[in-house]
């Protein structure tokens, strides 16, 4: 029987005609049956179709796409997508409304006024006009200046703007990437791939902890990494529900403990976490010894050394540490030998780097163990299977603690300690008592969170309570790398990392989803370690030389400002934006200092405004690729075509595979160096896969009947397997090595020791002057209160942003009606207080200021907020604006951020963007151009800011703009 | 008889937004009107707390036509266009809608519309052509926070419905079998007590939506 699925007006019509009050109450009743039909055939076909959606780029929720006529007439959230249980938020729903948007880009155009100007002059061109130019520009700027004076941006999506990821600087020879990665994940990927393995920031929320910690992050709104019905379910049934934020989050409301915290100072909490775990003896010991660097001995009296190890993404790099290697105490010594002092024997021994094994030591893949014991997993997730912790065989037992005397291979003698020393020395400074003249939050209540956390509800399960949803509020103060990796550590020691519910990284499925489509040309190897030494910001930030994921994207714009260190003079920009980090100010005003620009897009945004050639991209009702959870939700499906593109509109994977073809550079492998779109689903379908190989179209077809995969059903080696650091499963190629499935299998972590590395031999290699950060640290942010109490006088209010809106994702949907009627204008959040005290009451337009620069939002006074903190919106724009810049100057709080060496992440590089002074007042018809508090373009109109503005309805969907264009 | 309401459970609701915009998209509700609207309760300091942050507390509430048994907009339409139905929901029948908004006047709750083109009153309609087919609302379907549920008030909130994970493993996903698996709110929610169940004022209009808060001051009076 076919299903009714008429109009409300359609409806109504029926009802009315038919008088058929009775039968319309009848649920899905035969009486009316009869009509469905009728109503079908004169509508047309309505056809469902299951894909994956793309609202948010931090989430693949499963969604059913309703078309009737060609056209998406509605998405609703698919409830066997069981990962996502069914959710579908606000964004994604009226993401449709991008699809049939009469501003969105349809055709290739070109510049024909001077960069600056307020109109572009923007020309249709067709692709093969934009191709021969952007090729021919771009191999102008390589001759002229060399492929690193080109650099990327892109966004966030894994199924578009994902080219500047890699492909860009494949194609051009480049390693200056402005990827918001380095804001955002970046951070937590760069301190875990450090710490134990990339990615292992990630917990498993749908394998529902017995403690749900949210710690700088709001799921419940932006489906960051979990749906919002996931956490909301998982938070009500966890036994205690704890929340680490500076302000009351939407889901925060319902917590049992909220460590309520000073904007930057998550560091310190973390810090103060490792305290009570390891004062209260609730540290897993055998992990300690067996599975991280903490019997490791340093030694002070030797010259570090070490071996060759991989860098992360190309070539490799000489370790250089002061932990005691067995090279240290006989010539013919192996460095790769890291001794420990063994208690139970009374003697040295040691751990071999190289075979993953202790001395004496002979391996096989255990096979003792039991399923996963969690409880209220939804259908369709399954429990995995959870190898029970290996004993040492031979047994030894490493010491933690002592100091000992070795002879060094020059015959001095020296004292070493093992790191474990060091490790708690440092961790026992942040007593809860210090943590909270630190953080603001009562002791108390930190040492109560901490133990409740790590004490285990039911030890009989053999590992944790689950992990902690640490995300990206933490790496936005300048302490990222050492935050994360002192959460990293917590994890590991209380019993959390790749067990039930813990951190087990990305979703490893049939197949290698990579960074996402387009991000990496499949058939060329990636650019060598001497172009990565290029990379700009490796002066200031020198682990980005290991790293090679991005450049800073601060000192990027430094160059293309000064050309110095040396020239950047072109660019492409695949969907992404500058208002993203750094301070756009500064951004706006370096773009004209550059040769070329190209940018992709579905809108002019003010990036597009500075661009000289526009490209249209698709929307994801219009694009067919596989999807995997990015995270450990262990889901595998796909985004399939739903609707037809319109006009001159092609996919990224269309546009990265032209450009390469117009360039004379070879993309996919020697047989099909340019792959149409389909032979590139193709190609990433059979990446590593585990099984027969597939097409894309059969992986659709039976994606559309059967619907979202169980990676630990399909993938039970790499998926279903826990602790996989004891199977030889561990899926990331950091150490050079690949997974037993392709290779051979070998214990242990993807760091240069296999273990988890406490102690740091990265960070001492490519740093050894900051001797602090070899293990997990806090720093204060450089502009709070205590570090520049001048600075707080001229500007008493900490600013914090990045709160999670409903309706948007980063700069996108404010063009959308459903999304800007709900959300009209940016909004500051004050507590009543300060309001009161400066004259700003409720919806009052504020002018928010610091050295940098001034905006406006709108006051929204907030009880759930600080007295002396603000929180601040990011990355607005006016798309109503004509003119090139769209008001990115007007609201948006990037306006307000300090770049530079000492304002930015010392590791990692990443933006200073929360936890910065800045002052408020009241904005008045006398303090603001034209005379109106309401931020106005350069002619003086208003930009939207009310939902009964006319111009929202001019943005409803335009069917005959899409037919016509 | 039936009637039909739905039932909000305030501690799962996180303020998505998701039922609003489910709402217009069903609806094609026109911009800048609000049939389903999600206000935010707060924070307010914690009637027992220090009286200010942070021992402050907040739910939200999403509120839409309450498809009240006494209706006031039902009394003083002078056309008989809003009605109630059989199924107990108040509804406008719009051939008899003059457009005069004393129906949006009367409502205490703010939640009729004049639709300006078709000079008609429109409001929440309890997705009556989805109610009819045995389907859900928009917003109980589209929930983000799985709080709402929808049902017949005559057999109680605990028997009230929403949409729940179909089991892939067992085969056949499809979308008639994702629309139909659904869970009870009984099953579904933490335990609640009577006093921890409200409606929005009542001024002799008798609300038929029922909203459960827990743990907190409900800031409507009964």
């Amino acid at each position: 029987m076919g299903k009714l699925n008429m109009t409300r007006r359609a409806f109504t019509k029926l009802a009315a005609a038919t008088a058929a009050a009775a039968a319309v109450v009848a649920p899905a009743g035969a009486a009316l049956a009869e009509s469905s039909s009728a109503t079908q055939s004169k509508a047309g076909e309505t056809k469902r179709v299951r894909s994956c959606c793309r609202g948010c780029g931090k989430m693949e929720c499963g969604v059913w796409v309703i078309v009737e006529n060609g056209r998406a007439i509605r998405t609703e959230g698919d409830e066997s997508a069981f990962h996502s249980m069914g959710n579908h938020c606000g964004k994604g729903q009226a993401s449709l409304q991008a699809a049939y948007h009469p501003d969105r880009l349809y055709h290739p155009m070109k510049r024909t006024n001077a960069r600056g100007e307020d109109d572009p002059g923007w020309v249709r061109i067709s692709w093969d006009e934009a191709m021969s130019t952007i090729a021919e520009k771009l191999q102008e700027t390589m001759d002229r200046y060399g492929g690193e004076s080109i650099f990327g941006m892109s966004g966030t999506s894994r199924i578009w703007g994902m080219f500047a990821y890699g492909a860009l600087g494949q194609l051009v020879g480049s390693p200056n990437m402005c990827i918001p990665w380095q804001v955002c994940k970046g951070p937590r990927f760069f301190a875990t791939a450090l710490n134990s393995m990339m990615q292992a920031s990630w917990m498993e929320t749908v394998g529902r902890p017995k403690v749900y910690t949210s710690w700088g992050t709001g799921p419940e709104l932006s489906n960051y990494d979990d749906a919002c019905r996931t956490v909301v379910d998982v938070a009500e049934k966890a036994d205690t529900h704890i929340v680490v934020d500076p302000r009351m989050t939407n889901l925060g409301k319902e917590a049992d403990i909220w460590l309520n915290l000073r904007p930057g100072t998550d560091g310190a909490m973390a810090m103060g976490w490792l305290n009570v775990l390891i004062n209260n003896d609730l540290y897993d010991d055998l992990f300690a010894k067996k599975w991280t660097d903490a019997p490791f001995l340093v030694c002070n009296d030797v010259e570090p050394s070490g071996y060759e190890v991989y860098r992360f993404t190309s070539g490799k790099c000489q370790m250089k540490t002061r932990l005691l290697k067995e090279s240290d105490l006989k010539e013919d010594g192996d460095p790769h030998k890291f001794m420990v002092w063994d208690n139970l024997n009374n003697r040295m021994t040691y751990f071999d780097a190289d075979s993953g094994l202790w001395e004496g030591e002979t391996w096989s893949k255990p096979t003792a163990g039991h399923e996963g014991m969690q409880e209220h997993l939804v259908p369709g997730v399954s429990q995995g299977w959870v190898p029970d912790p290996t004993p040492f065989d031979p047994a030894i037992d490493p010491a933690l603690y002592g100091e000992f005397e070795v002879e060094l291979k020059d015959g001095r003698k020296s004292k070493v300690k093992p790191v474990w020393e060091y490790f708690t020395a440092r961790v026992a400074e942040y007593t809860p008592e210090k943590v909270s003249e630190i953080t603001g939050v009562p002791a108390e209540s930190i040492e109560r969170a901490a133990k409740i956390h790590a004490t285990r509800i039911d030890p009989s399960t053999g590992y944790g309570n689950g992990g902690v949803q640490y995300q990206l509020a933490i790496e936005h103060s300048c302490n990222a790398i050492a935050m994360c990796r002192a959460m990293d550590t917590y994890i590991g020691l209380s019993g959390n990392w790749d067990v039930p519910a813990g951190h087990r990284g990305g979703t490893q499925g049939e197949f290698i989803f990579k960074a996402g489509l387009g991000a990496v040309a499949p058939g060329i190897p990636n650019i060598s370690a001497e172009e990565f030494n290029k990379t700009l910001g490796i002066e200031d930030y020198p682990l980005l030389g290991w790293w090679q994921g991005w450049a800073d994207d601060a000192s990027v714009w430094k160059a293309i400002e000064t050309g110095d260190p040396y020239p950047v003079k072109a660019g492409w920009c695949s969907t992404g934006d500058f208002m993203c980090m750094s301070n756009s100010l500064q951004k706006w005003k370096a773009f004209p200092n550059l040769d070329f620009f190209v940018c992709e897009d579905l809108w002019k945004t003010p990036t597009a405004g500075m661009a000289d050639i526009l490209l249209p991209a698709q929307h994801w009702l219009e694009t067919d690729c596989p999807r995997m959870s990015q995270g450990p939700s262990g889901a595998q499906g796909a985004t399939c075509r739903a609707i037809e593109p319109p006009a001159d509109t092609l996919h990224d994977i269309e546009i990265a595979t032209m450009i390469y073809k117009y360039m004379g550079k070879q993309w996919g492998p020697d047989e099909n160096k340019w792959p149409d779109r389909i032979e590139n689903l193709d190609i990433m379908l059979n990446t590593g896969r585990q099984g027969d190989p597939i097409t894309w179209e059969e992986y659709k077809e039976d994606f559309q009947k059967n619907g979202w995969k169980d990676a630990k059903v399909v993938a039970p080696d790499t998926w279903g397997t826990y602790r996989r650091y004891e199977t030889g499963m561990m899926p990331l190629k950091a150490y050079g090595d690949k997974n037993a499935l392709e290779e051979f299998a070998k214990p242990g972590f993807g760091t240069p020791t296999r273990k988890m590395e406490i102690w740091n031999t990265l960070i001492e290699t490519f740093m050894p002057e900051d001797e602090e950060d070899f293990l997990p640290t806090y720093k204060e942010p450089p502009l709070s209160p205590i570090s520049d109490p001048e600075m707080n006088e001229k500007y008493p209010f900490t600013a914090t942003s990045g709160r999670r809106i409903p309706v948007y994702f980063h700069s996108e949907h404010r063009q959308l009606p459903w999304c800007r009627e709900m959300w009209p204008a940016p909004r500051i959040e004050i507590n009543p207080q300060d309001a009161a005290r400066l004259g700003i009451e409720q919806g009052d337009w504020v002018w928010i200021e610091n050295d940098n620069g001034k905006i406006r939002q709108v006051a929204d006074l907030y009880h759930g907020i600080a007295p002396g903190t603000v929180n601040l919106e990011h990355q607005w724009w006016f798309p109503e604006l004509d003119q090139a810049d769209k008001g990115y100057d007007l609201c948006g709080c990037n306006c307000l951020v300090t770049t530079g060496k000492g304002y930015q992440d010392r590791i990692s590089g990443t933006s200073y963007l929360r936890a910065y002074p800045v002052n408020i007042y009241k904005a008045t018809a006398e303090n603001s151009p034209f005379g109106n508090p309401v931020p106005c373009d350069h002619n003086g109109n208003e930009i939207i800011h009310d939902a009964s503005d006319p111009r929202l309805k001019e943005w409803l969907p335009n069917y005959d703009v899409r037919d016509e264009a | 008889m039936t009637h039909y309401a739905i039932a909000t459970d305030l501690n799962r609701c996180v303020g998505c937004l998701a039922c609003s915009v489910a709402c217009k998209a069903m609806n094609n509700v026109p911009v800048g009107d609000y049939w389903n609207k999600t206000l935010r309760v707060g924070p307010n300091p914690k009637a027992d707390g220090c009286g200010t942050w942070p021992d402050v507390e907040m739910y939200f509430l999403t509120v839409q036509c309450q498809h009240c048994k006494d209706p006031e907009c039902v009394k003083v339409c002078p056309t008989g266009a809003s009605h109630i139905a059989d199924d107990g929901t108040v509804q406008i029948d719009k051939s008899k809608c003059i457009g005069c908004q004393f129906c949006a006047m009367s409502c205490p709750y703010g939640v009729r519309y004049l639709n300006t083109e078709e000079r008609v009153v429109e409001k929440c309609t309890l997705c009556e052509q989805r109610i009819a087919q045995g389907e859900l609302p928009a917003c109980v379907a589209q929930c983000g926070g799985r709080a709402r549920f929808f049902g017949d008030l005559d057999k109680g909130i605990d028997s009230f419905e929403a949409p729940w994970v179909v089991d892939v493993t067992e085969g056949d996903p499809s979308y008639d079998k994702t629309e139909h698996t659904r869970i009870t709110l009984k099953e579904c929610v933490q335990e609640y007590k009577q006093s921890d169940v409200h409606h929005l004022p009542d001024v002799g209009n008798d609300p038929s939506f029922v909203y459960i808060l827990r743990d907190r001051d409900w800031q409507g009076e009964e």
